[in-house]
């Protein structure tokens, strides 16, 4: 019998979902009709060279064939208020037999300051370690793009690699750090309680 | 409602072993205490924990936030 199942279990079912949306933030799955706003916005100025297609522009039905190659899981990330969406999270190159994958995010405005896109990103790895047995999660962050969580490398983030001079951007090359993200140490961690908490604080 | 000087007191409590600088109402958020989208989500989360759904104005230049503007957000949104 499933531990769910027995009398008095602590946990029910209803806590084991994993959750994709809180009070600001919704992770909605990408449909056929966004594709022609989300291809626009990922070949924009804002994210065009920075995302997945490197500044080229793809066919309509290229990028579409892209959108989801080699892709686990994909949501847009729209705000609760106005259904606005702010951002792309995305897993991907999942390894079943080594057990990690990939996460990448982007938002889509590079002037918002809010918090949503990190909100939501750690939706969504409470969404990955809660969906798969993974080990650990990589993040392939460009050196322009760390100084965004560096506060996390060293304490929730490991840095496992570092090709130097890897990409080419904005006229000159970047490091590429490869961060890992443990299962154990985002367990540890304060952000997934206080994700499935609403916020709440506890000790 | 929460005073300032608890406010501050948690946020220290909180992100003691993250932040170097130490903590004063007029701290801004970015530049004096260098918190990165990582913390600054920990700490609207932490105001979140005392006003469920709090968020800063979106519109707000964060580099200009002081943990003092935080606060009275905090009890802006609650009233």
């Amino acid at each position: 019998m499933a531990e769910v199942d027995r009398p008095g279990a602590r946990e029910t079912r209803g806590d084991l979902h994993p959750r994709l949306a809180t009070a600001r933030i919704q992770l909605q799955p990408v449909s056929v009709s966004d594709y022609d706003r989300l291809r626009q916005i990922e070949l924009s100025e804002n994210l065009g060279a920075l995302w997945r297609c490197g500044g080229s522009t793809p066919s309509p039905e290229a990028w579409a064939h892209g959108l989801s190659a080699g892709v686990l899981a994909q949501f847009l990330v729209v705000r609760a208020n106005d259904q606005v969406p702010v951002g792309i999270v995305a897993c991907y190159k999942a390894d079943f037999q080594h057990q990690f994958a990939y996460l990448a995010a982007a938002k889509f405005v590079r002037a918002d300051r809010t918090t949503h896109l990190m909100e939501a990103t750690v939706l969504f790895i409470e969404y990955l370690f809660s969906c798969w047995a993974f080990r650990k999660l990589y993040l392939e962050v460009n050196g322009y793009n760390l100084e965004q969580f560096s506060s996390g490398v060293g304490r929730l983030l490991e840095e496992e690699g570092r090709p130097s001079e890897h990409v080419y951007f904005g006229g000159r090359y970047w490091d590429q750090h490869l961060l890992s993200l443990w299962r154990d140490r985002w367990e540890e961690s304060a952000l997934p309680r206080l994700i499935k908490t609403g916020g709440t604080f506890s000790s | 409602m929460i005073t300032e000087a608890a406010f501050i007191e948690m946020v220290t409590r909180e992100f003691a072993d993250t932040i170097d600088a130490e903590i004063h109402p007029e701290s801004r958020i970015l530049d004096d205490l260098g918190m990165d989208s990582l913390e600054l989500l920990r700490l609207m989360l932490l105001a979140e924990s005392l006003v469920p759904g709090f968020e800063l104005p979106p519109q707000l230049d964060l580099k200009d936030v002081a943990i003092r503007d935080i606060h009275h957000y905090l009890l802006q949104y609650q009233s």
